[in-house]
């Protein structure tokens, strides 16, 4: 039985959560990447919250944990069929296929265009950027726009809940993430630049997980990062090249405006299923894209296909952490569903 | 309604610091408004407003929040931040703001 072959699509914390727990029962595991390295979007991150780990420490030590596989990066699958015998055949970019007997997804979700949300002038004004593109300007690999480092006193704006919650940009869900990766930003960014000022903009400040709440607290004790509730309507340059922020402070019911030298928008987390995944393995979604498992309780990695398993945020925004042990889950369903 | 400008000069700036050095407890507010719930001597008396008028450096208005206020202690048993309310109503009615003024006239 331990012969079995099984491929895992996508090498983030989840797919590698799952190659871990099958490489080390036994089972030959074929892991496919699209990228070149193994980590997902922890490659893009710099630190994670909420206690500022490297986040490519992070990546190689969940690498580490899996043992003997076959590892395919730079390998975008180009589609996936299921034979009558329950066979899964993977089709790669070059035309080569593979066959396995059963198949972890973890594909996982796709960082929100912030151009779509025009009116925050993403794409257009140079000093709008993203919490993605701040990662990399934190981690040193992007620089800060220059004229930012020669400023005295720095006005830094953070607007939350960019393409979640949002039903014009198709996006009803909660990202959940990017509260907590909001605040932990928020206090990077005052360690970086001792002279500035952080303004948030929230609708609500959603602090889950273990130290979150504490990071919160934090950024406004500590580091004096101001929570304005209140969603920006409308952004635009100044004759100065600053930018111009209208919104609502609804907790005083009070119009305000207020101009940055930064602004930086907390992009939500979409759904990016491959069409074979649904058309050709019969795998349901939710109403915000993302895929469905057989229920949300006690059998979310299982899937109505037999041998088909999801694993992490290809179901909905996650953490690390619970896309890593989401993974180890789907793949302990799996040795399960074979030992049975 | 007018629109105001939000400055950060005021907001958590001198008047906070100030009144932070009195009452450090003040920084936990999270204005959840349980001591305005709490309020026995007006409806109009609320700490977490009061609180959440000085972070946008809006200290007249903060002090305002607080006209009637018995000092009888009732919405520092309520604070679920443990926030002194009645040193914080005591710092922002009788303290000195940064230029050595007495706030409170």
């Amino acid at each position: 039985m331990h012969t079995k072959k099984i491929a895992v699509i996508g090498a983030g914390p989840a797919g590698l959560g799952a190659a871990s727990v099958l490489s080390r029962n036994g089972l030959r595991v074929s892991v496919f990447h699209r990228e070149a390295a193994a980590g997902g979007h922890l490659n893009d991150w710099a630190w994670l919250f909420p206690r500022f780990v490297p986040a490519r420490d992070v990546a190689v030590s969940m690498a580490a944990e899996t043992r003997q596989v076959d590892f395919h990066p730079g390998c975008h699958i180009a589609g996936v069929s299921r034979h009558a015998n329950g066979q899964f055949k993977i089709v790669m970019p070059d035309g080569q296929t593979e066959v396995a007997d059963a198949l972890v997804y973890a594909g996982g979700f796709r960082v929100f265009d912030a151009s779509r949300k025009e009116e925050l002038g993403y794409g257009i004004y140079p000093r709008v950027v993203t919490s993605a593109d701040l990662e990399k300007m934190l981690a040193g690999e992007v620089p800060f726009p220059v004229e930012l480092l020669q400023q005295q006193a720095l006005r830094i704006g953070v607007v939350h809940c960019v393409g979640s919650r949002d039903e014009k940009s198709g996006n009803r869900h909660c990202s959940r993430m990017c509260c907590v990766t909001g605040v932990k930003q928020s206090i990077e960014l005052r360690k970086r630049f001792p002279n500035s000022r952080v303004t948030a903009f929230y609708m609500d400040m959603r602090m889950f997980g273990n130290g979150y709440e504490e990071l919160y607290l934090e950024a406004q004790r500590d580091w004096q990062v101001l929570f304005v509730r209140g969603r920006v309507s409308e952004v635009a340059e100044s004759d100065e090249g600053r930018l111009r922020v209208k919104a609502e402070d609804t907790l005083l019911g009070r119009p305000i405006r207020d101009e940055f030298d930064l602004l930086v928008l907390m992009v939500g987390m979409e759904a990016d299923l491959p069409k074979w995944l649904i058309e050709d393995l019969g795998v349901k979604q939710i109403d915000a894209g993302f895929a469905r498992g057989n229920d949300e309780l006690v059998a979310s990695n299982r899937t109505p296909t037999r041998g088909l398993y999801l694993a992490g945020s290809c179901k909905g925004p996650l953490s690390v952490a619970e896309a890593w042990n989401d993974g180890q889950a789907a793949a302990q369903q799996l040795l399960l569903d074979l030992n049975r | 309604m007018q629109v105001r400008d939000l400055s950060m000069a005021g907001a958590w700036g001198d008047s906070v610091d100030v009144l932070k050095a009195i009452e450090p407890s003040l920084v936990n507010c999270i204005t959840c408004g349980g001591c305005a719930a709490a309020c026995a001597a007006s409806a109009n008396v609320s700490v977490a407003k009061a609180i959440l008028l000085l972070r946008r450096g809006l200290l007249a208005d903060a002090r305002a929040a607080l006209e009637g206020c018995l000092f009888c202690g009732k919405c520092r048993f309520v604070c679920p931040m443990g926030v002194n309310t009645r040193g914080v109503i005591a710092a922002l009615t009788f303290s000195p703001d940064s230029s050595g003024n007495i706030l409170h006239q």
